[in-house]
């Protein structure tokens, strides 16, 4: 009953100040434009490479899989593009939101409640959840959206461009087949999975930093329960946004 | 400093680094030699992390064919080829999907516990300690670590792979209307022995991958509690962008058949 009360607490406490407008007082929507940009802007580098290796393997194993099935290999554009849209894109993304983004928000939470300092702004009367909390997890939502659009369209730049390495097939013609098999609403639906990972995986890793140990060895401790609990969580996420959107 | 005492420093400070990596793999092995010694420790660490992440790898995998069962009838529901559902989507989940995606979780769970253990052990200065006590902490901590995480991650892969079809017929006959039998129908045209030699050894090199990653930067983590935490944080992102920069590597050798 205590952990169920404390659970609640912890949630009302950062999606409260986002309900009630609270947070974007007295210039508090500033902190979510900082949040934003450490966020999305630092993870781009990384969500670049790991989009190039991701094209790479999608075009060359869907290739096996439609001359397996089909003896020819043209609809690899449609095909690749299908799945990088509706299940990698979002998933890679958030993967890589939870080990860069997640766990440094644990350890660096961890670390100020070890320190004290979220005490001394309690005491001060700054609400914590207001300015620490709420903004953190508005700009991993924005992130994790913004930053499933484009790793799914740099992914399938890149897929254009392997392909003619790859599968002999020129990137004009590439990109003309590539929208095929999809429709915008698969778009609005994987950004909406961004959306939902990036929220799900800010949640939990500032869940972990809360409830961190005091102590030199909590920080370790919190930065490992948010990815271990944020990677658990991807999945199950993605398999009911799955099931519920198709 | 000049722009080329910079560029100058810049390009020593990799060099140290990437001599540091390749030192490290290499007294890494030379470590596995003691490893008859180091049993017992090895059997503890492989029970510690593969014990422990059975239940959920097992379920996260079983959503991973789920997932693909009802992204891949979505493709194949235009061509009226429903009946190639189950060898399709075991193939990819089998051979692409599947070993990326499960040994991405594993990252974050093995990986995570052996880079944040071996970090601790840095900052709290038990390596140096060793050290000073003339054991060698490569051999004594890191090798016996590396071999049950490597280990550890490629059992689980493998689970992870079988829970997979159970996940996507599970999923095929209760929400896409496949009877587990048509499900099953072309399994074994579909999914060849090259394919699921092609899934193991993935999933093989995906383990030491993970395991090699998370050793190293557990072992030169720095600057007291915060280096933990960004022991894991380096740790886990460049597991999985190695994995993913793996994949591609294979895709484009015509690995199992690929090309």
């Amino acid at each position: 009953m205590n952990a169920l009360a404390r659970e609640l607490r912890f949630f009302a406490s950062i999606v409260g100040p986002l309900v009630t407008g609270q947070m974007f007082r007295h210039g508090r929507w500033r902190r979510c434009v900082d949040e934003l940009y450490a966020v999305a802007v630092g993870t781009v580098p990384v969500l670049l490479a790991a989009c190039a290796f991701l094209s790479v393997m999608l075009v060359s194993e869907f290739s096996f899989h439609m001359r397996l099935v089909l003896q020819q290999d043209s609809l690899v554009p449609g095909f690749s593009t299908a799945i990088l849209l509706r299940e990698l894109g979002p998933v890679v993304c958030a993967f890589l939101l939870a080990a860069r983004v997640g766990a440094g928000y644990a350890a660096e939470l961890a670390t100020r409640k070890a320190t004290e300092q979220l005490e001394a702004l309690e005491a001060m009367g700054v609400d914590v959840g207001a300015f620490f909390l709420a903004p953190r997890l508005l700009a991993g939502a924005i992130g994790g959206c913004l930053l499933t659009i484009v790793g799914v369209f740099s992914s399938s730049a890149a897929a254009a461009l392997f392909a003619s390495t790859i599968i002999r097939r020129n990137p004009e013609d590439y990109f003309r087949f590539m929208w095929w098999m999809t429709h915008p609403r698969d778009l609005g639906i994987a950004a909406a999975k961004g959306a939902v990972f990036g929220a799900l995986v800010v949640y939990l890793s500032l869940r972990a930093g809360m409830r961190a140990k005091p102590g030199s060895s909590g920080s370790g401790e919190a930065a490992t329960q948010a990815v271990v609990g944020s990677s658990v969580a991807i999945f199950v996420a993605d398999f009911l946004v799955t099931a519920l959107a198709w | 400093m000049t722009l080329v005492a910079r560029c100058a420093a810049e390009i020593r400070q990799r060099v140290a680094a990437a001599a540091r990596f390749v030192r490290f793999a290499l007294e890494t092995v030379r470590g596995l030699r003691a490893l008859p010694r180091l049993w017992q420790p090895f059997l503890d660490h492989l029970a510690h992390l593969g014990a422990r992440s059975v239940p959920v790898t097992m379920m996260v995998a079983a959503f991973v064919g789920g997932i693909m069962a009802i992204q891949v009838e979505l493709e194949l529901r235009d061509f009226g080829a429903v009946s190639y559902l189950g060898g399709l989507s075991a193939s990819v989940t089998f051979r692409t999907v599947g070993p990326a995606l499960i040994a991405f979780l594993l990252a974050g769970r093995v990986g995570a516990y052996t880079a944040a253990e071996l970090a601790t052990m840095r900052v709290t200065e038990q390596i140096d300690a060793l050290r000073v006590l003339g054991a060698d902490p490569i051999e004594a901590l890191v090798a016996p670590r590396f071999l049950a995480a490597a280990v550890a991650s490629f059992l689980l892969l493998f689970c992870g792979l079988v829970a997979t079809i159970a996940g996507g017929v599970i999923v095929a006959s209760t929400r896409l209307g496949v009877a587990p039998e048509r499900f099953l129908l072309r399994l074994p045209e579909l999914v060849t022995t090259q394919s699921v030699v092609a899934g193991l050894c993935k999933s093989l090199l995906f383990g030491l991958t993970i395991a090699f990653v998370s050793c190293y930067r557990g072992f030169y983590a720095e600057g007291g509690a915060k280096g933990v935490g960004e022991a894991v944080r380096v740790g886990t992102v460049h597991s999985i962008l190695s994995i993913l920069a793996l994949d591609a590597f294979l895709a484009s050798l015509g690995f199992g058949g690929g090309r």
